[in-house]
């Protein structure tokens, strides 16, 4: 409790420093944090996305991913309506989707090009988050049996072939047997994923209309919605050993794309950090250094009086680990303010990259990235200052105490 | 009971060796009153730091009640000095960050006494070096005599079994000194602590019963008259001259 009390008051012994020491600490964890937050915030968000896209759980043949595939869904699912019942009985589930990739020629009657396409249920529509994509029109609508299957066009698709909503397409496939086939649709909407690359290919349809184009009642997979993202790893191995021949996998199987994101944002942030740490460790060692060479003939004091070489050494680094402590608390304060400000503020960010949509700069507080910048922080700023106050300690009292 | 067997103390200085002290001897029954005159640069300072723990010294024994201290490991020695001792330094070397009062306090914030006590026994050393009221200034806000009585109290407070003051009234006025000596005095005849003073103040000397000189690294031991004459004098008019 005195080391305490001695440290504290050695805190004010050169207020100016102290303060240094304390701005640099506090804006370096401010840096750390907000940066991380924001990496966190981006992070999430690119999740949260990526399990709506693909499901919780993506359940396909087991050769759907690995094999190439001859002719169009030689490796999709059969009976898929009666694996979906079965699906949709576990409590743990919440929605099942079925869809069905495919490609082919899109022609306006002039002009054609290639299309990657998705065939799928109208419910996927909703869950997925595509309204947040559409750009014009609307999204895909039950229909009756004599209209023409509606589709989505990616806008730059639609832009490269000069059409609009309401003008009428055809899609030309192979059909599962190898034939080719055609299909009339209609335009009713435009929509950007935020990826040129897939907006310049991308077509929706309704599944039935896919499976009437290839002639097929498959699908090339289901998409698993679970009520809550705990539960994926035990229904995943659940019914991996209910149906061994299916391929049942996570969504991080699929998602590339955030696994690029998330490898890039650690090497950043590792980076960034590491300087950041060493920034302040070193100006604490500075402050620590200079703070023990002044008082040399103090700790010869305190010595003399019978202090242990042990216990002026706690001293020491508990005035460093203060230092540290109090220049953290500062810098998690003004993260936690500068997280607040830009939930209202609302600024827009730049697309990241490969992506063409901005999205608001949001930073997250975490608690335990504050806790272990923190920690860390208290720890290297002891290292830094037993270091620091190392050959001061070692020296006989008198040379202490006589010291200049 | 402090004794010292053919003690030897030399600096290195540049390719030269000096010798201050050489195969000095010296007792101090408990509860002697002892000062040590010389010139300056004789080796007082010296003596007093091989005395005071803080120094070693290059050969000879030092015995404490009876008990070879040169065997003490460096955590015991703190422990002897925490316990033991109480130091007047020769530039004070009070803690500038400290308040006088906490300055007087940390001996006994070292011993761990409790706070009630710890209050009690700061009040009333600050009270009897003259210094009431002053308690809460920092050393830079003092007068180098008032630093010199904090540096005093901070000695006397834990009533220390012995007390090493090196020069001690050097930066005091004449009424000060005396109230301080004869602060000194009354704990050596109260508690029998040891007192060994370093000093040049020859208002000193009358209250001493031991007086020696540092002469070519020796102690030698000066007659000790006058003593009993100024302890009757204090006596009587409580003004030395
Ligand atoms: N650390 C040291 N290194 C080298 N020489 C030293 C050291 N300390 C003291 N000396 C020398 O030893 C001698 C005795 O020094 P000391 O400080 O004991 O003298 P003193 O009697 O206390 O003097 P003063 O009355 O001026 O305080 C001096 O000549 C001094 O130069
Ligand atoms: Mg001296």
């Amino acid at each position: 409790m005195k080391w305490f009390y001695l440290a504290w008051l050695n805190l004010g012994r050169n207020r100016r420093r102290t303060l240094a020491s304390l701005v640099l600490t506090a804006v370096a964890v401010l840096a750390l944090m907000s940066s991380k937050g924001f990496a966190d915030y981006t992070l999430d968000a690119l999740r949260q996305a990526s399990i709506r896209e693909h499901g919780h759980l993506v359940i396909s043949h087991q050769h759907y991913f690995n094999q190439q595939e001859q002719q169009p869904l030689e490796w999709g699912l059969e009976n898929h309506q009666q694996l979906q019942q079965q699906l949709l009985a576990k409590p743990e589930v919440e929605q099942v989707l079925a869809s069905v990739r495919f490609d082919g020629l899109i022609s306006n009657g002039e002009k054609s090009t290639i299309f990657l396409a998705e065939g799928i249920e109208l419910a996927a529509q909703q869950l997925q988050g595509l309204q947040a994509s559409l750009r014009q029109g609307q999204l895909l609508s039950q229909i009756d049996a004599q209209a023409d299957p509606q589709v989505l066009l990616g806008q730059s698709l639609a832009h490269n072939l000069g059409v609009e909503v309401g003008d009428y397409l055809t899609l030309l496939s192979t059909t599962t047997s190898g034939a080719l086939n055609a299909l009339d649709v209609q335009l009713v909407g435009l929509v950007n994923t935020g990826i040129p690359d897939v907006d310049s290919r991308l077509v929706l349809t309704e599944l039935s209309a896919a499976q009437e184009l290839l002639l097929t009642d498959k699908v090339s997979k289901l998409a698993v919605y679970l009520s809550h993202e705990l539960l994926q790893q035990s229904s995943q191995q659940q019914w991996q050993a209910l149906w061994p021949e299916l391929q049942i996998g996570g969504w991080q199987d699929h998602a590339h794309y955030y696994h690029n994101v998330a490898g890039l944002y650690e090497r950043l942030f590792g980076v960034l950090g590491l300087i950041l740490m060493m920034m302040v460790v070193f100006a604490i060692f500075n402050t620590a250094s200079m703070s023990v060479m002044e008082r040399t003939r103090e700790i010869g004091t305190l010595a003399a009086m019978g202090t242990k070489k042990r216990e002026i050494l706690w001293l020491l680094l508990l005035e460093a680990g203060f230092l540290a402590a109090l220049g953290a608390l500062i810098g998690l304060a003004l993260a936690a303010m500068l997280s607040q400000g830009l939930h209202w503020a609302q600024i827009p960010m730049p697309p990241a990259p490969g992506q063409s949509e901005s999205y608001p700069l949001l930073s997250h507080w975490s608690f335990s990235t504050a806790l272990e910048t923190s920690l860390m922080l208290i720890i290297l700023a002891m290292l830094a200052a037993l270091i620091a106050s190392w050959n001061t300690l070692k020296k006989p009292i008198v040379e202490a105490l006589n010291h200049v | 009971m402090l004794s010292l067997r053919n003690i030897s103390k030399a600096y290195q200085a540049g390719e030269q060796q000096q010798q201050v002290l050489h195969q000095l001897s010296l007792d101090l029954p408990q509860g002697s009153f002892a000062a040590i005159l010389g010139p300056s640069g004789c080796g007082k300072s010296t003596l007093l730091n091989i005395c005071g723990l803080i120094n070693p010294a290059d050969s000879g024994e030092i015995h404490w009640q009876g008990e070879n201290l040169n065997k003490l490991s460096a955590n015991q020695l703190s422990l002897f000095r925490r316990r033991y001792l109480g130091y007047v330094f020769q530039s004070y070397q009070l803690i500038p960050v400290m308040s006088a009062w906490d300055n007087i306090a940390y001996p006994l914030m070292l011993l761990n006494t409790p706070k009630a006590l710890m209050q009690e026994r700061v009040a009333q050393v600050i009270d009897q070096v003259g210094l009431t009221g002053m308690a809460h200034k920092k050393p830079s806000q003092l007068s180098g005599g008032q630093q010199q009585r904090v540096a005093i109290a901070r000695a006397l407070v834990k009533q220390p079994q012995l007390i090493i003051a090196d020069e001690p009234t050097a930066n005091l006025d004449a009424d000060t000194a005396l109230i301080v000596t004869r602060l000194l005095h009354k704990l050596c005849r109260q508690y029998g602590t040891t007192v060994l003073i370093a000093t040049h103040d020859p208002r000193l000397m009358p209250w001493c019963d031991q007086v020696f000189h540092i002469a070519q690294g020796h102690l030698e031991r000066t007659s000790k008259q006058g003593t009993d004459q100024a302890q009757a004098k204090d006596q009587g008019q409580g003004v030395a001259a």
